[in-house]
């Protein structure tokens, strides 16, 4: 594992290639983390966040670092995976989209389709006979990053080179080998093809429902 | 009976959520005579306009934005008489006020922030940073601070646009990280702004400079300096000391 240290009260761990396994995220998943930490995760790496008002803690950082690591081996290791974790089996989700046609809505599909040398209706065909699973969940509240299996159809999406300042709620888009929905209205740089209506926030809690693992098709 | 009512909103009010100043809640509370070790009053955020307020009682009201730019008194407790009304709208020079209030009859002390207290903002132009990427060129450049900035993210644009922006895979993101899209431009972090994000991260404000960012105004100028992270955690730890002795009573 690599440590680095993105601030006096942030820490990153870059776990090795194939690593951040779907029972390694689920577990990770609201887990406090060492010394009262808040823990987050992206693509291939977790972070911890400590409040830098607790001077005593920062000024320890050999302490943290060996914390961290051995928050994420103990994990790892004496963790049960897959189903024996509790957490159940993967769900399967069918999202409807209407792709495009909305006028009040900008889009990216033509943009996809030069990319990509093929027509939108190519990008959106390619969409649909995709099946995704949830990597992992960040960047709002109940937004999910969806990646397409493997042998999946291949679309070629670049973020923008400025992100839009606002994309609407519900937005489905594509982010580099990602796909996502966009729960509540925000900023955002990935291409937007269509929407859909579905919330995928749970009601009460307002979080999301997809856990690490979840399967995802688009009709 | 709530405390006081709103007879005029401001443009944008936020409250329960996290401040961007992270010192508003904790040292409005003091001001109030209220301390961590019990429940806080929610402390309002308002963006670009303050609100007008009636009190429905007698009431103590504290407020917080950088020094000269309301012309009431800031990080003391004003004592409000019930009927009277508090008008806002005027914010001079920033972009944000906060304001915390509670009932005169509590029995709590009405306190003041000292005068040469460093937990008095002002409103410097130079944004710490306890951490930047070794590859990329940061610093003593001037950057303007763009309308469409809000507290998901604070859109910078560069003179000369930074070289080095591209897509990354998706990483955890936190207030005060900046990211650089590939068209050169900063964007920070807000503390509403994504917990992830697949542009590359360059930098990151140290903790006490977040409360510099609470008051940047649309079209203004900053600029950025680097800090280590020992004396980041310095700046925090003199802000610390600051609280525990700088209150005095009104």
């Amino acid at each position: 594992m690599k440590i680095q240290w993105l601030s006096e009260r942030e820490l990153r761990l870059i776990l090795p290639d194939g690593a951040m396994t779907a029972d390694l995220r689920r577990q990770i998943s609201g887990r406090p983390g060492p010394m009262m930490a808040f823990v987050t995760q992206g693509a291939n790496a977790i972070h911890f966040l400590w409040d830098p008002r607790a001077q005593k803690l920062l000024k320890q950082p050999s302490t943290l670092e060996r914390e961290a690591e051995a928050w994420v081996t103990d994990i790892r290791v004496h963790e049960p995976q897959n189903d024996q974790a509790g957490t159940g089996a993967p769900s399967k989700f069918s999202v409807p989209v209407q792709y495009g046609h909305d006028p009040m809505m900008a889009h990216d599909l033509e943009r996809l389709a030069q990319l990509n040398q093929c027509t939108a209706e190519e990008i959106v065909r390619r969409h649909r006979e995709t099946t995704w699973f949830v990597a992992f969940c960040g960047f709002q509240p109940g937004f999910a990053y969806l990646e397409p299996q493997p042998g999946s159809p291949v679309i070629v999406a670049p973020r923008h080179q400025n992100p839009r300042a606002k994309v609407p709620a519900g937005s489905v888009a594509l982010g580099g080998t990602y796909c996502g929905i966009y729960p509540k209205e925000g900023p955002g740089g990935w291409n937007l093809i269509g929407k859909t209506t579905v919330s995928f926030l749970d009601p009460e809690t307002g979080a999301g429902v997809w856990q690490p693992g979840d399967l995802v098709e688009f009709v | 009976m709530s405390l006081f009512e709103i007879i005029k909103p401001a443009a944008a009010m936020v409250t329960q959520r996290v401040p961007m100043d992270p010192y508003a809640t904790i040292l409005l509370n003091r001001v109030l005579g209220l301390s961590e070790s019990g429940p806080l009053i929610p402390v309002t955020e308002c963006t670009l306009t303050g609100p007008v307020l009636k009190a429905n009682q007698d009431i103590v009201i504290a407020l917080a934005a950088p020094e000269g730019q309301l012309n009431m008194p800031v990080w003391e407790s004003i004592p409000v008489p019930a009927g009277d009304t508090i008008d806002l709208r005027r914010m001079g020079g920033t972009s944000r006020i906060y304001f915390a209030a509670r009932s005169a009859d509590d029995r709590a002390p009405s306190l003041r922030l000292r005068k040469e207290s460093p937990l008095r903002i002002q409103a410097k132009k130079e944004i710490p940073l306890s951490w930047v990427d070794a590859e990329v060129e940061f610093t003593a450049r001037t950057f303007k601070v763009l309308p469409a900035s809000d507290r998901r993210g604070i859109r910078c644009q560069a003179p000369q646009k930074i070289n080095g922006g591209r897509e990354t895979p998706a990483e955890p993101m936190t207030y005060g990280a900046i990211q650089l899209p590939p068209s050169g431009d900063p964007v920070i972090v807000g503390p509403d702004g994504p917990i992830t994000g697949g542009y590359r991260r360059i930098a990151t404000v140290a903790f006490h400079g977040l409360r510099q960012l609470a008051w940047l105004m649309p079209a203004e100028l900053v600029q950025f300096t680097i800090i280590t992270p020992e004396e980041a955690l310095n700046h925090v730890a003199t802000l610390e000391e600051a609280l525990a002795r700088d209150l005095m009573p009104c």
